[in-house]
């Protein structure tokens, strides 16, 4: 099994899929002669041609749009954002237009199209440039969202999505695109509403996604030298949310934990503690614990920045909390 | 100028009340006499009435707090009137619960007042009980209403089980019963687990904080002697079998009890011997001029003694159909001041609980209470007479629960 980093499993889904579908087209900043702001698509445009890797200007409304349009029309864009944060310019086509459209056309027009970069903290980018926007999309019927932690699910995540046919919000990770691992050879698909259990565990549940269960395979190796065997389900696709798996796992171990890079109000773990209150009540015998970026802009400064976001210490610390019967 | 709405002083007693319920709101216009509130004394739950017509300005007192009479719970605008942001409502200094009066007063139409009382239970160096907390979480009170705080897994196992998770100890924050806590718990029939449960800590009602007063001041301070003789209880149960029967032939919803005769020959003796009639009064000796029974009614949180005046000169009929009134009001926390204020002898009854003989505190001011005891395979039954003794000396005492036993051995006189 070959071992890739993340952008390359990236670049592989996407080369791949354009070769098997001339529909397939790349559209962003510096997508093509710089090869990809975090080189993301390096070598595409030589494969592929500047009709088909196309570089656009500082412009991410009117790029959307353009691609919006163009997956309206037949075409199957994939529009790669230098980071989710800029993307705000764009929500107007991504919720209006691309999310919308099939549902206000009786059916007749769709938009099989995605949106993908990177989302969440990264290191020392300062609040407008480290928020993790996983809750906002979620929140959005006519997307789906995925948030791959490895570079297989890198790979597997976002060839599923130009496959679908609807709009699909890609949600990357800065820190995780040097991240290597094994990627399964040939056309490996990670089917899109299944999460995965990362790590199975008999004495509590944690979920996570992105670069969050990364942390939290890390806090488990912790916590299985302190006796207590964690399970990390890894969310991967968080719209929609894998019921059974969260159901699955908490039905073994009666107690769950939820990390997330977002904040707390509204997010993700709101989500997933309301999952588990509406199908699995009866399988708990402590309340849902959730750990998030603290409620205020994240800050440059490293040290502070390092407190606002739950570290692999402050996970082991409040499982074994939660075990310990705290809470 | 606004109106300053108070803790009013509902029982010669009282000296806090506790606000139990608003029955109005404020921006509510009231009149005179309307009911604003309800108060917990320490007897029963008293209304508050507004004294003058106004509008609700606020309140000014919160719910369930014990408050000393003359705290203000509300302030009321008179028509009209805008009341100033900054104004205070004046606490009034409350006036002391009354003293024993002087035998002139005793006779009046009021009966006889009780004693002074101070509020909280005296107790010069208290020793207090060790709390078994069992568990990590502050301590609990037991959970109201015998709601059980579980995990719902624990709540799902327990019900699979068949396990009563109100015998299972919660290891859980604040005592929480979690899965488990079910590994030890005791299964169903099986009595072999030995379970320890966390203390529950009651804050004291007004009624507590009263008994505990009252009696705490009686049995520290009042010289008490006891007397006991069994009555041959034969003639009287015949004699109210008959009484009865000749109630129901003539449909009469009067059934007349056991301790109903007690009463009245307890009136009657009291009527015999005046003297015995009587409360200490600190440099004096007050002879009650009526005779007004205490009966001990057990209620819920506490007991109450409501009284039947005059029972010395009242039918059996009249004093069984008073009593049940009397006792069915009390439960309800319904008796008014003048239901239970007063009395010049009490009795306390336990018969009804097998008791054979037990001896009862004296309730203050009076200087005498009969304690009665249930009747034995011989029809008899132990009556033991608590006295005071700076008021009624032993041959006083002796021929006044003679008397008691004579009119209960020979029960026509009852009658009279």
């Amino acid at each position: 099994m070959p071992h890739l980093t993340v952008r390359e499993a990236i670049r592989d889904a996407m080369s791949e899929e354009m070769r098997a579908d001339p529909r397939v087209f790349l559209i962003g900043e510096e997508v093509a002669d710089y090869q990809g702001a975090y080189k993301c698509s390096q070598g595409m445009v030589q494969e592929f041609g500047p009709k088909r890797v196309i570089d656009t200007p500082i412009a991410e409304l009117g790029f959307t749009g353009i691609a919006v349009g163009a997956g309206m029309a037949g075409l199957r864009p994939i529009v790669e954002y230098m980071t989710w944060n800029f993307a705000l310019l764009a929500t107007d086509h991504i919720l209006n237009s691309a999310a919308k459209t099939l549902y206000m056309s009786g059916g007749k027009v769709g938009c099989p199209i995605v949106f993908r970069g990177l989302n969440g903290v990264a290191a020392h980018v300062a609040a407008q440039h480290s928020q993790d926007f996983a809750s906002w999309y979620m929140n959005i019927p006519g997307l789906k969202v995925v948030a791959p932690a490895n570079a297989a699910d890198a790979k597997g995540l976002l060839k599923a999505a130009i496959r679908d046919d609807s709009p699909v919000v890609v949600l990357e990770h800065e820190v995780l695109y040097g991240h290597s691992g094994e990627v399964p050879e040939g056309d490996y698909i990670t089917p899109i509403g299944k999460a995965h259990v990362a790590r199975p565990g008999k004495d509590v549940s944690i979920f996570a996604y992105s670069m969050m269960t990364v942390k939290a395979l890390a806090a488990a190796e912790e916590l299985a030298k302190q006796g207590i065997d964690a399970e990390v389900v890894d969310l991967r696709s968080l719209r929609p949310l894998d019921v059974e798996a969260i159901k699955a796992s908490v039905s073994k171990t009666h107690r769950a934990v939820v990390l997330e890079e977002t904040w707390a109000a509204a997010g993700v773990g709101a989500e997933v503690i309301a999952t588990i209150s509406d199908h699995a009540w009866d399988e708990m015998d402590a309340p849902v614990l959730r750990l998030s970026q603290l409620p205020v802009p994240l800050p440059y400064a490293s040290n502070l920045e390092t407190k606002c976001v739950p570290q692999v210490e402050d996970i082991v610390r409040e499982v074994k909390g939660l075990l310990d019967g705290q809470r | 100028m606004p109106i300053d709405l108070l803790m009013p002083q509902l029982s010669p007693t009282m000296t806090e009340g506790r606000l139990a319920k608003w029955l109005k709101s404020p921006g509510d216009a009231i009149k005179a006499g309307d009911v604003v509130a309800e108060v917990e004394t320490d007897k029963a739950t008293m209304e508050v009435e507004a004294s003058e017509d106004g509008v609700i300005h606020q309140f000014v007192a919160e719910l369930g707090t014990d408050l000393p009479v003359g705290t203000p719970i509300a302030v009321l605008a008179k028509k009209g009137e805008t009341v100033p942001a900054d104004y205070q409502p004046k606490v009034k200094a409350a006036p002391k619960a009354e003293a024993v009066s002087a035998p002139a007063a005793a006779a009046a139409a009021a009966p006889a007042a009780a004693a002074p009382v101070a509020a909280p239970v005296v107790l010069a160096a208290p020793v207090l009980p060790v709390l078994n907390t069992a568990s990590v979480a502050p301590v609990a009170a037991a959970p109201k209403g015998g709601r059980v705080v579980a995990s719902p897994l624990a709540k799902r196992l327990a019900a699979q089980q068949g396990l009563d998770l109100s015998r299972v100890v919660g290891s859980g924050p604040r005592g929480r019963v979690v899965a488990k806590d079910l590994q030890n718990a005791p299964r169903g029939g099986s009595a072999n687990v030995v379970v320890r449960r966390p203390d529950s800590v009651e804050k004291l009602t007004p009624m507590r904080k009263a008994i505990a007063a009252r009696l705490t001041q009686s049995k520290q301070t009042v010289p008490h002697f006891y007397l006991k003789v069994r009555a041959d209880m034969a003639a009287a149960l015949e004699f109210r079998k008959q009484l009865n029967a000749h109630y129901e032939a003539r449909s009469e919803k009067v059934k007349v009890s056991v301790n109903d005769l007690i009463i009245k020959a307890s009136a009657l003796a009291l009527a015999q011997y005046p003297a015995a009639n009587a409360a200490w009064n600190t440099d004096s000796v007050v002879q009650f001029g009526n005779v007004d029974i205490s009966v001990a009614v057990s209620i819920e949180g506490g007991l109450i003694t409501p009284i039947v005046a005059n029972a010395d000169q009242k039918s059996l009929g009249a004093i069984s159909t008073e009593m049940k009134t009397l006792a069915a009001a009390a439960r309800a926390n319904q008796l008014k001041p003048e239901q239970y204020t007063g009395g010049s002898f009490s009795i306390s009854n336990l018969g009804m609980y097998g008791i054979e003989e037990f001896a009862a505190i004296i309730n203050p001011p009076q200087a005498a209470i009969l304690a009665v005891g249930a009747a034995d395979e011989l029809e008899r039954v132990a009556l033991t007479l608590s006295v005071d003794h700076r008021v009624i000396d032993g041959a006083l005492g002796a021929e006044l629960l003679g008397a008691i036993k004579a009119n209960l051995e020979n029960p026509v006189g009852l009658v009279l």
